[in-house]
Parts: C-alpha cells; structure tokens; sequence
C-alpha cells in the first residue's frame, strides 16, 4: 500500500480525527494524556469493542444484528443466576465458555430464520432480540442478582499492570487483553481464512458466492454463532465489572457498538468492512463518551455529540468514496 | 412452410462423453422452461447453445452448474449418475460457468476474484495472498491481458469485468467450459484473444459449451450447434450443414429477411432536426460536428471508450459540456435530463437494467414513468388510463408479457429492451437515441426492434443507433459515424461500405486497451 492510498484511507481520516480530538481534550483537561487516562479509555473500550467485532462480521455478510445486547444480557443473568445459587465456586473460564455457548446458540436460534428461510436481518433479529429478552425477565429473572459468582468479582479486580503515578494507581485491566485477543482472532478469521473471505463474498454477492461453490447457509449460521458466542462473552464481562447482573443494564447500548462499526467503514449492504477501522471507530466514540464526562459536560451532549459525529462520518466517507471513484475515471 | 433440418450425421467416433443430459425436465410455475431436454458432450468438443431469450437456455446452464434441480431427468457426469448435483460437486468435477451477469464479486479485488474459487475446490482454510496473486497472473497470462490485481473490481469497466469473469474460469483444471455470452462487453480485439484461447482449450480437451446471439461468433468457434427453442432442443447437428439463415431460421421458427433501412428525405426539408456543433466534452469526447435529418437513422460505432456513450448522453443533458446545439435550427441549451426531455429528447440507455428500468415495478409503472406528468389530470393519475396506454405498447411493439401488471424483472432481455423503448415513445419524442439497443438480445427480436425503429424513422422521428454491432449499423442506419479517442474520424453512407469495411475503420490502430 503507497501512502497516498494510506492517506485516502478511511483508517486514516479516522485516525485524523481522533488525533485532532485528543488534542483539543489535552488542552482543555491536563489529565486527558496521563497513564491513569489511557488504562481507562482502554477498559471502557472493551466492552464495546468486543461488541464491535460480532457486529462487524454480521455488516461484512450484508446484515445486521439489533439482538446481540439482548444475548449479552441473557447470558449474563442466566449464568450469574445459575452459577451464583448454584456452583458459587466455578472457575473464571467456564463461566465465560458457558456464557459463549448460550450465546452461540442464540446466534443459531438468528441464524435460522435469516439463513434458511431469508427473512431479513434487521426484522429477524429486532424480534428475536425482544423474544430474548422477554424470556429472560420470564423465566430467568427481573430482579437485579448480587450474589454473583466468586470468580466474577476476583475477575473485576484482575489486573495486568498497575502503575502508580500521581493521579493515583494506573491499572490495566485483563479484560483489555481478552479484548485485543477477540479483535486480533477477528482479524485472522476475517484476512487469512476461507471462511473469513466467504463472509466478504457473501456481503459482495450472495449469488455469486454460492456459485462459486461457498456454501452461504453454513457461513451465515457461522455469522451469526459468532457474533452471538461473543455477545455471551461480553454478557459475563459486564457482571464482573459491575459485580452484579441486572437484567435491564446493557440494553439500548445497541447503537452504540452498531455506530462505532459503521464508523469503522462497513456499508449498509455489506462486503466491506476490516477490523482496524472498527477499532479507530470504538476509540473514536469512547473518547468522546469518556472525555465529555471528563469536561464536565452533561451526558445528554454526549448523546447528541455521538449522533452527530455519526452523520458527520458518514458524510466524509461517502464524499471521500465519491471522490476517489472521480478521481480514478478522470485518470 | 417447415424447413426440414438437415439429416443429422452421425457423430465421430471419440472418447467417453465427459457429460449427458438425459430428459432434463424443469418447470417454473406454469412456464416449462426445459421439455425433457437430452444433450451431451465429449471431451475436447465445442458446442454452441443457441436460442432466442426465454428459451430455456440459462436454465440448462443452470441445471448443469448445480444451480438449479431439474425436476426430473438424470446427468452422467464422468460416467457417474446424478439425480442432483450441488455447484461443489459441478466444479469439482471440472465444471466452470463463465456467467452473463459475470457473477463477480464487487468488493474483492482482481487477484481474489479470480483466485477464489480455485481456493474452493482446493478446500483451502486459509489465504496466502501470494498464492492468490500468482493464480490471478497465470489467469490472466492466458488471456494475455492485463489487469492491476489488487483492483477493486466495482471500480473496473464492464469489459474488465468480463475478463475478470473469463480469468476466473480459466484458473482451474476445467473439464467443462461454459460461457454465456462472454463477448458482449468485449472489444474486437479482445473478443480474438478470447477466440485463441478457446482453440488452445480445444486443444487440450476440455469441452466448451458456448452461448451467443452473435451468429459471426457460433460460426468461428463452435463444432456443433443446438438450438433451443421454447424449453425443447430443436437441433443438435454438426455446423458445418448450416448458413447463418438457416440458423435462424431453426432459432425463431421463421424466416427472418434482413432489409436495409432506406432512408428518403423529406421533401422540402432544409433545417436538420439536430445539429451539433464543435461539442466537447473534456476527458469524454472532442470537436465533435455532425447534423440529423428527420426520417434519418444516424449510426455511431467505436470501440468502447471512444466517447459515443459520453456523447450521447451529452445530447441528452448529462455530464459538462460545450459547443452548440441546434434543434429544428432553434440553438437550445441541453443542461439535464428535464431538458432534454421538455425538449422531445428520448434516450435509451446502453445498461437497460440498471438505467432503464425499475426491474421490481409493473410494466405499467415502466412505461409511463418518463411521461407522468402528461398523464397526470392535475395532481391525479387515472390508474386504468395508464393500464389502457401500457396495453395499447404492449400490442403495438409485440410485447410478450402476460399484462402490464407484472414486474419488469420477469421479462427477457428483447421484451426488457422494448418496454424501455415504450417508456420514451410515450414522451412522443422528435429525436431518439437508441445506445445499443439489442446487445444481449436475441435475433428474432432484434430483427422485430430493428422494423419498429425503422418504421418510427419513416414516420418521421430523427433517429441516432450507437451499437458495437457492425452488421445491425449497416442493416439499420442510413449513415455512420465512427469515432475514435474522442473525435468524430469517418462518416459514410451505409450503402457506400459493408461490413468488413467499417471492422476494419473501427479496429485500424488499435493498439493498447480502453476502457478498462
């Protein structure tokens, strides 16, 4: 890649962008650029960046999924209920793999009707999303658990590193490593496997893709699996960080992860997207969360600022797309 | 009068048949779109599957690529019976289809367009972006053209498109070669490069089933012929019994006489209804003169790339222009599409389905949208009016549809053609550009949308042709124009040149590709 492309690159108008912004942040606030800052920036990424990474596989295909907050908090409240009556003691590990498999098969449960019988993402997964939850404050439980498991809490105490500077002590939570894991094995699954380009043949051409023998129902249930496994994933994480599991947290954080994609340069119909641009997404709009709460500005701004450096990106994406395409004929 | 066919003669004694359809039956609804067809061929033969649009031919193709289940017959692929093939076991057997719609994958670049399924049948897991780069370059080095690999290929041309397609086809160990209409976005010069490519596959055995409308093509490549005709194979026979008459002939079921258009001026008529003057266009086309006489069709040929598609839509108020000019002698600024078509304007567009039609929306909605505002009584539209003047089209320009409530999609490609030359005739437009009007069409109806053309000139509309095909520009035009990088270079009275003459005037020079 040759700069010039590097500098056309929509990773790099994000980067831009959050490079201008931490500028403007350092100025106004002198603990924007301390240690301290940056270890927490990171750990409110991960939610929403493990998120991102579900989201943008379901965006490559050509769909979309509105039910992964809703899989999320089922597995959470299902596994901090079971486990915390029942087998208080269970390591971190199954925990999370228990989460992972309820949510890998509320992935399935998506997939079925958007892979065999072609109902439409959006439709498919706004229901199944109110399914989900509807079972979970039926059956599972409406009230807010503390009693979570053990391993929870000692997992939200967990850190990597702790660095004491003058602000207090810097700590690098774990969770940021599992994080950079997920989106490092994204990045694998989606460059340098079959089965991560059959995704990009899918969002490019779902007819052409089964031409060329791929077969689309296997790789979409793929899709959604995955998106839903890490969904249950990020369920876990969420009751550990709070030490708590209630039922009506997460919910309505959808278009968050969702903005913080599209951000990141998939389009509406799929086909493209990559990881990096994801992750400049995800820090784009936790730094605006996180530093607008560090200025002292009222969170319904932060609300509106989100909203509104969504439509701004989005702009500068297609006025930049529209005019490379220019560019190229006027060669 | 039926015309017996020729006796068939007996085929040459040769090896296994690489593939046998036998009394391959498929329904659509209530349209049976193939009648128990049996066909089979042999390892290094080439067959040319012909038939006029909607006569079951893309669905054999499909059949055989795992695509489609027949309802009932079997396939003997490589002496194994097949109830079913899925599109795995077709190209792992050695089965590649080049598609019409070139099946490409917009959002990939070239090397993995045409890498990828090589990596399929291979059952590869994972990528190595070396690899895929050297099968794309061997690919293309057989096609002897080349193309940037890491190209996105929505950002190619059409014809680039199709290489794309065509190398795609060729980077595997292929028994079974089909192409659908592979020339269609091709230059001449292209088209040859394929020509020798095919005899080089010949050569090595692989069978090669080949799909046109083009007769000149079926006759320089093929061996054998079979014609559909309705869902029923009408002819399966060697070539060589055959003339480019008699070809169509057994296409259509009748024969179709092909009469040059005479052009007659009208009397008295001293102002040409169009006249361009010194019209540039920068990067497109420039310097460009010429002038139009009502009753006249004006033919413009060039290789793709040359600026004809820039020009003619210039003429039609797209894209920055300048120069003059004149209508009836009125000079008249042409500045948008609203322009064109206050001022009796009709443009029908090279790429009927994505600039001419809205392919979900009935026949109906088609065919009055460019005239709505005429239709309109206030802000209101009589629904059953514009029934009534979408069925009075369909009657009138032979339209096969069963109503003009039907969505445009379920149409063929000749029918397509026609509902969009219906929408601009409903404008009653003084002028018409006509931008390729059958390519991918087949000969019965591009014969009928030729005599509707030409009986529109002899009522006196003014008419410009752009097409690739030379022998419909000599047939349909009065005079020609070819042009070149841009500029106008010839113009010639189709009764004073054939064929031949104008290939060459278009292809002399042509080094170097275009458009790609």
């Amino acid at each position: 890649m040759n700069l010039r492309k590097i500098v056309k690159s929509n990773e790099f108008f994000l980067f831009a962008v959050i490079a201008l912004m931490c500028i403007v942040f350092g100025l106004v606030s002198p603990s924007f650029f301390t240690v301290k800052n940056l270890f927490d920036v990171l750990k409110s990424m991960t939610e929403t960046g493990i998120l991102a990474m579900g989201s943008l596989v379901v965006m490559i295909s050509g769909g979309i999924d509105l039910s992964f907050m809703a899989i999320a908090v089922f597995a959470m409240h299902t596994v901090s209920r079971l486990f915390g009556l029942y087998w208080n003691s269970a390591p971190m590990a199954v925990l999370l793999l228990c989460g992972m498999i309820i949510g890998l098969l509320l992935g399935l449960f998506n997939s079925i009707f958007i892979a065999k019988f072609n109902l439409p993402p959006f439709i498919t997964t706004l229901g199944t999303s109110n399914i989900i939850k509807g079972f979970l404050l039926a059956f599972i439980g409406s009230k807010q658990f503390n009693k979570i498991p053990a391993a929870m809490i000692a997992f939200s105490k967990n850190n990597l590193l702790t660095i004491s500077t003058d602000e207090g002590n810097a700590n690098l939570h774990i969770g940021v490593l599992i994080f950079f894991a997920i989106a490092a094995a994204t990045s694998l699954l989606l460059n340098k496997t079959m089965l991560g380009r059959s995704i990009y043949c899918i969002g490019g051409s779902p007819s052409s893709s089964e031409r060329i023998g791929f077969r689309n129902l296997r790789i979409l249930m793929f899709v959604y699996a995955f998106a839903g496994a890490i969904a249950g994933s990020v369920g876990i994480m969420h009751a550990s960080f709070q030490r708590m599991s209630n039922p009506f947290d997460l919910v309505g954080g959808e278009l968050n992860v969702i903005a913080a994609v599209v951000l990141g340069g998939p389009r509406v119909g799929g086909g493209y997207g990559n990881v990096t641009g994801t992750l400049l997404g995800v820090l784009l709009i936790t730094l605006i969360n996180n530093s607008l709460v560090m200025l002292k500005i009222p969170t319904f701004w932060q609300s509106a600022a989100t909203g509104l450096i969504i439509i701004l990106g989005t702009v500068a994406q297609m006025y930049r797309y529209k005019h490379s395409v220019n560019a190229e004929k006027g060669a | 009068m039926e015309r017996p066919a020729p006796s068939a003669d007996p085929r040459p004694a040769r090896g296994s048949c690489f593939l046998e359809l036998r009394e391959i039956d498929k329904r659509f609804g209530g349209v049976h779109a193939l009648d128990h067809v049996s066909f089979s061929i042999c390892e290094g033969e080439t067959y040319c599957l012909m038939g006029e649009n909607g006569s079951g031919k893309s669905t054999l193709i499909k059949v055989i690529s795992g695509v489609y289940t027949a309802d009932s017959g079997e396939m003997i692929l490589n002496g194994k019976s097949y109830r079913h093939i899925t599109p795995t076991q077709a190209i792992e057997a050695g089965i590649q289809i080049i598609y019409q719609d070139f099946s490409v994958f917009p959002n990939l670049t070239v090397a993995e367009n045409i890498a990828l399924s090589n990596l399929v049948i291979r059952r590869k897991k994972t990528i190595d972006r070396k690899e895929i780069n050297a099968i794309a370059k061997a690919a293309l080095d057989k096609l002897g053209v080349e193309l940037p690999l890491d190209r996105e290929v929505s950002r190619l041309s059409v014809a680039g498109k199709q290489i794309v397609a065509i190398a795609r086809g060729l980077a595997q160990d292929v028994k079974l070669l089909v192409m659908d209409e592979p020339t269609t976005a091709l230059t001449h010069k292209e088209i040859l490069a394929l020509y020798r490519i095919i005899d080089t596959l010949k050569a090595k055995g692989i069978a090669i089933i080949f799909v046109s409308h083009k007769l000149e093509e079926v006759f320089s490549i093929s061996q054998r012929i079979a014609i559909l005709r309705n869902g029923k194979k009408v002819l399966d026979d060697s070539i060589s019994n055959f003339d480019k008459n008699s070809l169509t002939y057994h296409m259509t079921g009748r024969e179709i006489p092909s009469v040059p258009y005479e052009y007659i001026p009208a009397p008295h008529e001293t102002t040409p209804i169009l006249q361009v003057e010194g019209l540039s266009q920068p990067g497109a086309f420039h310097d460009i003169s010429f002038s139009l006489h009502t009753h006249e069709i004006l033919g413009i040929t060039g290789q793709l790339g040359c600026g004809r598609t820039e020009l003619a839509k210039a003429l039609f108020g797209i894209g920055k222009n300048h120069g003059r000019i004149c209508l009836s002698g009125q000079e008249v600024s042409i500045r948008s599409v609203q322009d064109a078509h206050r001022l009796g304007i009709g443009y029908v567009p090279e790429d009927r389905l994505s600039e001419g039609l809205f392919l979900q929306r009935s026949l109906a909605d088609n065919m009055t949208a460019a005239d709505v505002d005429e239709l309109a009584h206030g802000i209101l539209l009589d629904r059953k009016e514009l029934l009534d003047v979408s069925r009075s089209w369909l009657n009138q320009l032979d339209i096969a549809a069963q109503g003009p409530e039907i969505p445009a999609s379920n149409l063929s490609g000749g029918n397509q053609q026609r509902i969009v030359l219906a929408k601009w005739l409903q404008t009653k437009p003084k002028l018409l550009i006509l931008n390729c009007p059958t390519v991918g069409v087949d000969v019965g109806s591009k014969n009928q949308i030729h005599e509707i053309v030409k009986q529109l000139a002899r009522e006196g509309m003014g008419i410009i042709v752009i097409s690739d095909d030379i022998g419909e520009i000599v047939t349909l035009c009065s005079r020609v124009m070819i042009m070149k990088d841009g500029r106008l270079v010839k113009q010639v009275n189709s009764a004073d040149t054939t064929v031949e003459a104008l290939e060459r005037d278009v292809i002399s020079d042509d080094d170097g590709r275009e458009g790609v």
